[in-house]
């Protein structure tokens, strides 16, 4: 499954450079999903599992090096569990769903943290996605890091601040059709500097510095055509024309 | 059911097919005794006799078709009973984006998620001034010259309620979780309050009396309804076709400023005629016959006209340019205008203060619009102004009331800070502050029109200071008892 993850994140990179959202989805059972993170949690020694773990460590960090806007829906029948509920923590936003979908076979959406959320699947700063989200705030760490094991449903996530939406089914497609065509509006130049920037709060590593936010900061958007281009947003501004952006994504 | 016609099985009467929109209906439900609350808390205050204004039973019409004609019938209602509705204009097959960017494509039946936060600001905006007037004018019905200016009153106060109404059904509608909680913001502000105030300066000032309730509903009603008719060429359908209907109620506001200011004219030029008073300064003699001298007038026309100016905004302004090219926001009478309706290399001349004259100075067409629809505004003005100065020169009267430049008294725009007279002279700010009694209205003129209104409560009678109009309202006689006390 890593390698699954892995493979679509270097082929979309790659091959599809216009698409410049992501919506990542999981389907799964819930308590299989925490099983195997406790499987793996309990064999760590283990050459093969130790492995693994590296894998997913490095496949998520290359999410996190992603310039895509990435948007996590947490719907029924998902499992952001554990390791997958990392997916949901390195997302640029994440939605959840409030109840479930009319004439939907699922019951009410969880997001549930494991183990493997407190420690091995560190980022290019060295912290976990949780520290990194309540980058500051120790005692926020230590409350969201006490809910290990706990199913939450939408509005335990979002007053965990584990999630940054949760709606109901009415608001559901409403409210994502117009994040994700704001989204799509903007210079995909900004959004990468502004993503980056977002994703990797706190302290700088060779890793950081090398991959993460000084690769993408101002100087390298007010030089891309999308700015100072002829019909960059520069030269646009207060002219009431909105600048034309090539959407390839770098 | 057809589409456009009314649905009155609902507690809201519409078109917009309410009854099989569960998630609007549940947003409206939860909204609406909200919006009462702050109809009897906000709404019209005061008694005639005993019996609050609330529990009248009033002449109103109410929507009840979006036809051109007969879209309207008259009939006794309590105002907290009148039915808000949400109607909109009937939508044109195939209606294409007249304008900007997008111009030729099909109109948008949803927002745009690229427009999504500049269309919610301008649904806003407009809908925060709906609310706003009512506050503004609650007192009035105390000081009401006849039972037919109370009822006019009423009728443009339960109209502007159900503007709100109809800017909430585009947020609730079309806008989400955020648009829900505008739509609660929108009547939790508060005119002139300090911490909470309404959006717009004009808005936040207060409408003390009678001669500012008619100046208003004919300078800012007019601004509101050039604003409407910018909005209703919107790309997004649904704010076209509700500012559409809009505009048809808005007609009546600006007949009841343009008929109330001309009766006040007359009521005076007519007095002064009567008494062989030919001096329109021999203030203490006019004021002495129970009407308002005309220099009064110029000076709360004054007043008015330039507080209005300031809602068009800046004239030179990135966020018209914005709503323009995005098609969002259009330009007044914008499909008649015969240009290419994209103004990407066009100009238009705006009148700034350079090298101490006032001079057109030609800028990009997409930065001026504000300067644009206000110049139109101002063309728009003068209509009812020399109606007014018919009256005083039917009477021999030698005065002339005037439009004031538009430089003058402004805190908004090309103008704010420049000392200017209403003739368009500029002067040091210590001259102009020394003038300032005969530009604007004073402390004096304040107590002499509060003494001056008083309530009156006898059917087909008027007050000395308004003439009554030439024929009543809603099939009815002048001297019909719009205003009833119902039996107990």
């Amino acid at each position: 499954m890593t390698r699954s993850l892995d493979d679509a994140i270097l082929h979309l990179r790659t091959n599809e450079r216009e698409i410049g959202t992501w919506l990542l989805k999981t389907q799964g059972d819930v308590d299989v999903t925490a099983d195997h993170d406790a499987f793996l949690l309990s064999h760590v020694d283990h050459w093969a599992v130790r492995e693994i773990v590296l894998y997913i460590k490095r496949t998520l960090r290359r999410l996190d090096q992603t310039s895509r806007t990435t948007f996590t829906l947490i719907e029924p029948g998902s499992c952001f569990v554990g390791w997958l509920a990392e997916i949901a923590l390195a997302a640029d936003r994440s939605y959840m769903l409030e109840g479930t979908f009319e004439g939907s076979e699922h019951t009410e959406p969880i997001f549930q943290l494991t183990g493997m959320n407190a420690g091995p699947l560190t980022m290019d700063n060295h912290l976990t996605r949780l520290t990194t989200r309540f980058w500051g705030r120790d005692d926020a760490v230590a409350r969201v890091e006490s809910l290990v094991g706990e199913p939450l449903d939408a509005v335990e996530a979002s007053d965990a601040e584990l999630v940054t939406f949760a709606y109901d089914d009415i608001d559901w497609d409403d409210e994502l059709r117009l994040a994700i065509e704001e989204r799509a509006s903007f210079s995909p130049d900004a959004l990468t500097g502004m993503e980056a920037n977002l994703r990797f709060p706190g302290p700088e590593t060779m890793e950081t510095k090398i991959f993460g936010r000084l690769t993408a900061w101002q100087n390298w958007i007010f030089t891309r055509p999308n700015a100072s281009g002829s019909d960059g947003a520069l030269q646009r501004y207060g002219t009431g024309r909105r600048p034309d952006f090539d959407r390839k994504r770098t | 059911m057809t589409i456009d016609s009314v649905d009155y099985s609902t507690l809201m009467p519409n078109n917009v097919g309410l009854a099989d929109d569960q998630k609007l209906l549940r947003a409206l439900e939860r909204w609406y005794p909200k919006y009462l609350e702050w109809w009897v808390d906000m709404g019209p205050s005061g008694f005639i006799h005993e019996t609050p204004f609330q529990e009248a039973d009033v002449w109103l019409r109410t929507a009840v078709s979006v036809e051109q004609d007969g879209w309207a019938k008259f009939d006794f209602v309590k105002m907290p009973e009148y039915r808000w509705g949400i109607l909109l204009a009937p939508q044109e097959e195939g209606r294409t984006i007249p304008f900007g960017e997008h111009k030729g494509e099909p109109a948008w039946q949803e927002v745009p998620g690229a427009y999504r936060a500049m269309l919610r600001r301008l649904i806003v905006i407009q809908g925060d001034t709906e609310p706003a007037s009512v506050e503004q004018q609650r007192f009035l019905g105390r000081t009401a010259p006849s039972f037919y200016d109370m009822r006019n009153l009423f009728q443009v106060n339960v109209e502007e309620g159900r503007h709100l109404w109809a800017m909430v059904y585009l947020l609730q509608r079309y806008f989400g979780k955020d648009g829900r909680e505008e739509a609660e913001e929108l009547l939790r502000r508060r005119s002139g309050d300090e911490d909470r105030p309404r959006m717009l300066g004009a808005f936040n000032e207060e409408t003390p009396d009678w001669l500012s309730f008619f100046l208003f509903t004919y300078f800012t009603d007019r601004d509101g309804k050039m604003q409407l008719e910018a909005l209703a060429q919107s790309g997004f359908d649904p704010l076209s076709r509700t500012c559409r209907f809009m505009l048809a109620e808005e007609a009546h506001h600006m007949f009841v400023g343009a008929t109330g200011v001309g009766r006040i004219v007359k009521a005076t030029a007519e007095a002064m005629r009567d008494a062989g008073i030919d001096d329109p300064y021999d203030t203490e003699r006019i004021r002495s016959l129970g009407v308002i001298d005309l220099p009064l007038i110029q000076r709360k026309l004054n007043l008015h006209f330039s507080l209005t100016l300031d809602l068009f905004g800046a004239e030179e302004s990135t966020n018209a340019a914005n709503a323009f090219n995005s098609g969002l926001k259009g330009r007044y009478h914008e499909t008649v205008i015969d240009d290419d309706h994209q103004l990407l290399d066009s100009t238009y001349p705006v009148t700034k203060y350079v090298d101490g004259e006032f001079r057109h100075v030609d800028v990009p067409a997409l930065n001026a619009l504000n300067a644009r629809l206000r110049d139109d505004y101002v063309d728009d003005c003068a209509g009812g102004v020399k109606r007014w100065n018919r009256y005083i020169t039917e009477t021999g009267v030698e005065f002339e009331l005037t439009l004031p430049h538009v430089a003058f008294h402004r805190q908004i725009g090309e103008f704010n800070g420049l000392a200017v007279t209403p003739e368009g002279g500029v002067i040091d700010e210590a001259t102009w502050e020394s003038r300032r009694g005969d530009y604007l209205p004073t402390e004096g003129d304040r107590v002499f029109i509060e003494e001056l209104m008083q309530q009156v409560t006898t059917p087909g009678e008027f007050a000395s200071w308004i003439a009554p109009p030439q024929k009543g309202i809603g099939g009815q006689p002048v001297e019909f008892e719009y205003v009833q006390i119902p039996n107990t």
